[in-house]
């Protein structure tokens, strides 16, 4: 049977990770700094 | 040397990366292995278990992103010249090996097992599971499954060998279809369609009324997450840490050469610190969140605590899976779907780690023996339809088992400490945190280069003489194998070998037959850079 603090304990790290989660992707999601072949066909034609 | 048109080649996007380095970590283990490793410690096991991914996992994923994305710049996808580029020493190319030989020996096995998922998903679809009421005849009918129940030379189930023919047909066409059109497009329609139905079937589970006194759900999730002090005492025994670490290992995906393989096709201004915690961070939702609130809950309200563990000790969390699942959908509302979903998950789940299993073998066959690429997925699938027959056939003498403890258990551990040493010791962990940071858009704490530098290998290699203590010689002489399984063993064994060989001579040949290609110190950024300069010159 889970007790307060058994919850307390699992709770806290559900809400570290899903946190985490939250942070990580709002960054990538958020970032200008894309994986784009754009610029890499830039340089296949400038050669 | 890498050819082809570049979208082919390299990744289409930012999240299909993310999404294809979590998938590549997501797998069966994420739902199976990690609540039967987490049961007989309760709470407890959380502390070793998130010590060691802040520890090891996590600055070993970066490590391992480091080398891979050094690699590609060199044109190389797999570690033989990965570690090269590190380590100029005639036997550095030779322990690269392991990154290849792993991944492709555990794909052979991991494969079948993954096609099992998609069986299952199938005959609940269909109702062919219909009918059974206990445990024990549904561990039968699993053994009838998969041809182990009635097998006598070998063991054989056209039903399940359709399934795994469909699986493997599956797992090449995607491998053929290459990064940006094959592995990415899947991952990155997969990887959210697999934690959607997580999360419906964590829903489902975590309101399942009360069968009892002690069949709940809280009595269900109080085997992960209880907290009581002689739980804790246990952290004193080395077991617990051990089990940690290897779970940690597994989970990741790490010290399987495949991360290295994805992240070659990343460029130098490309971002390896965030990309890397995000994806390992995905994983962890999955594995802690999802993984924790499935199985291990539903067992406990449909069998008690008692039975739940009595099968987690005596079979597994794989049986509660495969076993047990199916029996308690058919007594919900609606168990059908969640039973499909069940199965269908797992099959993702498998999928998106399987397909990257092949990965590093044939772009070793491209980069560095210089094949072209049809005729790479052609050996590759060539070489894992014969490489597989002995495991489906020969399943009830324990090849599967054997193939996995060498491969993908000791043979992880060694190569996570072969690849640390290189990185941390060997090239410098001063140049490694330099190329780890080189377009990072997330500044990793200055802690990190001392954990790198010395908690990390250390670990790594401490891991590997503690699976040396603990029954290493045990497995070698194969004490306790029965005489009838010795031969199969034997034949295990030799596939590795032959495997190992060939890759062996591979590398020779490599190195024999365009050696400049790996002296060369001009990497592809520069190359490109120098070019456009040449260019410049000739127009003024």
């Amino acid at each position: 049977m889970m007790t307060w603090y058994s919850y307390l304990y699992m709770f806290s790290v559900w809400a570290i990770i899903i946190g985490l989660n939250i942070y990580c992707f709002y960054r990538v999601l958020t970032s200008k700094n894309i994986i784009t072949h754009d610029d890499d066909e830039e340089e296949e034609n400038s050669k | 040397m890498r050819r082809g048109p570049i979208k082919e080649l390299g990744w289409g996007s930012r999240f299909g990366l993310i999404m294809a380095m979590a998938g590549n970590a997501v797998g069966l283990g994420n739902f199976l292995r990690f609540p039967g490793q987490a049961v007989p410690y309760g709470g407890a096991f959380m502390v070793p278990y998130f010590l060691a991914l802040l520890l090891i996992g996590i600055p070993l994923a970066w490590i391992e992103w480091s080398i891979g994305r050094r690699g590609g710049a060199y044109k190389h996808g797999t570690t033989p010249g990965m570690f090269y580029r590190l380590w100029k020493h005639p036997i550095s190319k030779y322990l690269g090996i392991f990154g290849i030989l792993l991944p492709a020996m555990v794909g052979i096995y991991y494969i079948y097992i993954e096609s099992w998922a998609l069986g299952y998903a199938w005959q609940m679809a269909t109702g062919m599971l219909r009918g059974k009421h206990t445990y024990e005849e549904m561990k039968v009918s699993f053994g009838s499954y998969v041809g182990t129940a009635n097998a006598g030379m070998i063991s054989f189930s056209s039903v399940s060998y359709t399934f795994f023919l469909i699986t493997f047909l599956i797992n090449i066409f995607v491998l053929g279809r290459g990064i940006a059109k094959g592995i990415e497009i899947v991952a990155k329609y997969c990887m959210p369609v697999l934690i959607v139905m997580g999360m419906i079937l964590a829903v489902r589970v975590l309101t399942l009324p009360p069968r009892g006194e002690s069949q709940t759900v809280s009595h269900g999730l109080a085997q992960i997450w209880r907290l009581s002090p002689q739980d804790f005492q246990t952290l004193m025994r080395p077991h617990v840490w051990i089990a940690a670490t290897g779970q940690i290992f597994f989970t990741l995906s790490v010290g399987l050469g495949m991360v290295h393989t994805y992240a070659s096709y990343l460029k130098k201004k490309h971002d390896l610190t965030l990309n890397g915690l995000t994806a390992c961070i995905t994983n962890e939702f999955v594995e802690v969140v999802l993984g924790g609130s499935i199985v291990i809950p539903a067992a406990v309200v449909f069998f008690g605590v008692e039975r739940a563990r009595e099968i987690v000790d005596t079979d597994g969390t794989f049986a509660i899976g495969f076993y047990a699942l199916p029996l308690i959908f058919e007594q919900i509302p609606y168990g059908e779907i969640f039973g499909v979903m069940w199965f269908f998950l797992l099959f993702l789940a498998g999928l998106t780690s399987s397909m990257a299993m092949f990965t590093p073998l044939l772009v070793f066959l491209e980069d560095e023996l210089q094949i072209d690429r049809r005729v790479g997925v052609l050996f590759v699938a060539f070489f894992a339809f014969i490489m597989m027959q002995p495991v489906i056939l020969f399943n009830h003498h324990k090849v599967l088992d054997e193939l996995d403890y060498w491969m993908g258990t000791f043979g992880l551990v060694l190569f996570v400490a072969i690849e640390t040493v290189v990185f941390s010791w060997i090239f410098g962990v001063d140049k490694g945190w330099e190329e780890l940071h080189l377009g990072a858009e997330l500044k990793v704490p200055r802690i990190y280069y001392y954990i790198m530098k010395y908690i990390t290998p250390v670990f790594a290699v401490g891991l590997v003489v503690w699976f040396c203590y603990d029954g290493l010689l045990e497995k070698i002489t194969m004490k306790n194998v029965p005489m009838e399984d010795v031969p199969y063993i034997w034949l295990a064994r030799i596939i590795i070998l032959l495997t190992a060989s060939f890759l062996i001579w591979g590398v020779w040949y490599a190195w024999q037959t365009h050696p400049k290609f790996f002296e060369d110190d001009v990497t592809n950024n520069s190359q490109n850079s120098k070019e456009l300069k040449d260019i410049e010159g000739s127009i003024s």
